[in-house]
């Protein structure tokens, strides 16, 4: 009879029960709610809100109301990533509670969201967000406040990145543009002050050679020469002059 | 918590023109978004939701006080402070005077720029709250006021078709997260070109616990939905 109980009370804990591995192909349904916490309306409502955010602004946010048995919350994070990029391509969140837990939900990120976005920003958003979670009328978290305004802050945390990125862009191209002007600015200063220094060059050394040749001295060049014939003067036929 | 409540007035424009959804949302929106005509009337319904006992620890069926009240908003007409024009607006809960705003708009961003009662005299604030700007998209970030911690300020974060009791539009969703100490307050209004604050939630968290729960929404308008 020990032992029966014994076996019972194993299978009970959970140890035997395999874990329950949730398919990599992409779910129909953004809430996945086997044990029916979420009333009806509620999750019919939240499900057409979850499926408007994904077709018009391309953003996943899933409910796991039966998130997948693991050891570690490390472990549990690791096999939800995997699922999260093998379902969407987006930005995307899961949200796993299972229910009668004690605490927030584990919230999962990934996607195009994690690129080039600031970690520190949104683990603090996160946290934000799971302490709101549990800051409710009664013990439960509130998980249809907390799909909501995750997938509100999925949203203004992916297109503040693409916004702040189409700035940057755009101020690289202005500074690049100025640069550019600028350069080729100094450039064509520089070839103008080249010629305008040759021309002036040119001028003054043509001044120069017209001064210096208007004020030169003319005088016949010394000469020597022997008397011939006993004359005084000679005919002065070795005389040069050149200019 | 007077400024949470404010909403605001807009425009009376005879033709609906961009229809657009989520991603499609205007670049910038056209000069007309903001021209309210004098007398236009805003009504809204307004229902909280409370704890009875805010001493009361947490239990699964809290005493909850629920109230619902009709809220209408007049556009008073402009006024003219220090040169500049401002948008004077009445807010009337159950037919009695509850507050006074007034909105300033300088051809970019329109915002919540001052407040006025009977007794006192316009009187301009000097953090202006903004409500939505021309160029708005999602992703777009207000902090405010200047020296409140990153991340508080307001954001927007989609622009999707919301259903109201005035009808159906399109509308910009913002959300607002201002966290003095000791409490959380988590705001979030859908605005429309043209018409103006057609719906409003906010939940304001202290101690832990989850205190008030308001909704806004519109129930007419001066002019039509989408």
């Amino acid at each position: 009879m020990k032992s029966v109980s014994l076996i019972i009370a194993f299978f009970l804990s959970g140890s035997l029960i395999p874990a329950k591995r949730l398919s990599s192909e992409k779910p129909t349904s953004f809430i996945s709610d086997p044990s029916h916490w979420f009333p009806r309306e509620s999750r019919e409502a939240l499900e057409e809100f979850l499926k408007t955010r994904s077709d018009v602004l391309e953003v996943d946010v899933y409910l796991l109301l039966e998130p997948p048995l693991s050891q570690s919350s490390e472990e549990a994070k690791l096999s939800l990533q995997e699922l999260g990029n093998s379902w969407s391509k987006k930005c995307w969140a899961i949200i796993s509670y299972r229910p009668g837990q004690i605490g927030a939900p584990m919230i999962v990120t990934g996607g195009q969201l994690q690129e080039g976005i600031s970690t520190k920003f949104w683990e603090e958003e996160v946290r934000v967000l799971q302490d709101l979670s549990v800051q409710t009328w009664g013990p439960p978290p509130d998980l249809d406040f907390l799909a909501r305004s995750l997938s509100d802050s999925l949203i203004f945390t992916s297109r503040a990145q693409n916004t702040a990125n189409q700035d940057l862009i755009k101020n690289w191209r202005k500074e690049g543009e100025r640069k550019y002007r600028e350069a080729e600015a100094h450039k064509a200063l520089l070839i103008s002050l080249s010629v305008a220094s040759l021309i002036l060059l040119i001028l003054a050394g043509f001044l120069w050679r017209r001064l210096s040749l208007k004020h030169r001295k003319m005088t016949f060049p010394e000469t020597r020469w022997s008397l011939r014939l006993q004359a005084p003067h000679s005919g002065g036929t070795a005389v040069k002059k050149s200019y | 918590m007077k400024l949470l409540l404010i909403t605001l007035t807009l425009t009376i424009a005879a033709c609906q023109e961009e229809k657009a959804v989520g991603d499609t949302a205007p670049q910038r929106l056209d000069t007309t978004f903001f021209a309210p005509e004098i007398g236009a009337k805003w009504t809204y319904l307004a229902t909280t939701e409370s704890l009875a006992n805010p001493n009361q620890r947490q239990q699964k069926s809290p005493d909850l006080m629920k109230t619902t009240i009709e809220r209408v908003q007049i556009y008073d007409g402009p006024k003219i402070i220090d040169g500049k024009p401002y948008y004077q607006n009445s807010v009337y809960h159950d037919g009695k005077f509850q507050e006074g705003f007034i909105l300033g708009w300088d051809g970019r961003v329109l915002n919540i720029a001052g407040s006025h009662s009977p007794d006192t005299p316009l009187k301009l604030t000097q953090n202006p709250t903004p409500i939505a700007q021309i160029d708005m998209v999602p992703g777009t970030y207000w902090h405010w006021p200047p020296n409140a911690p990153i991340g508080d300020g307001s954001r927007v974060v989609a622009f999707e078709t919301i259903k109201v009791p005035a009808g159906t539009f399109e509308a910009y969703k913002v959300s607002i997260r201002k966290n003095p100490p000791g409490i959380i307050s988590f705001r979030h209004y859908w605005f429309a070109p043209r018409i103006g604050i057609i719906k409003e939630t906010n939940r304001i968290y202290s101690k832990g616990k989850l205190q008030s729960r308001t909704t806004i929404e519109l129930t007419s308008s001066p002019s039509g939905s989408t």
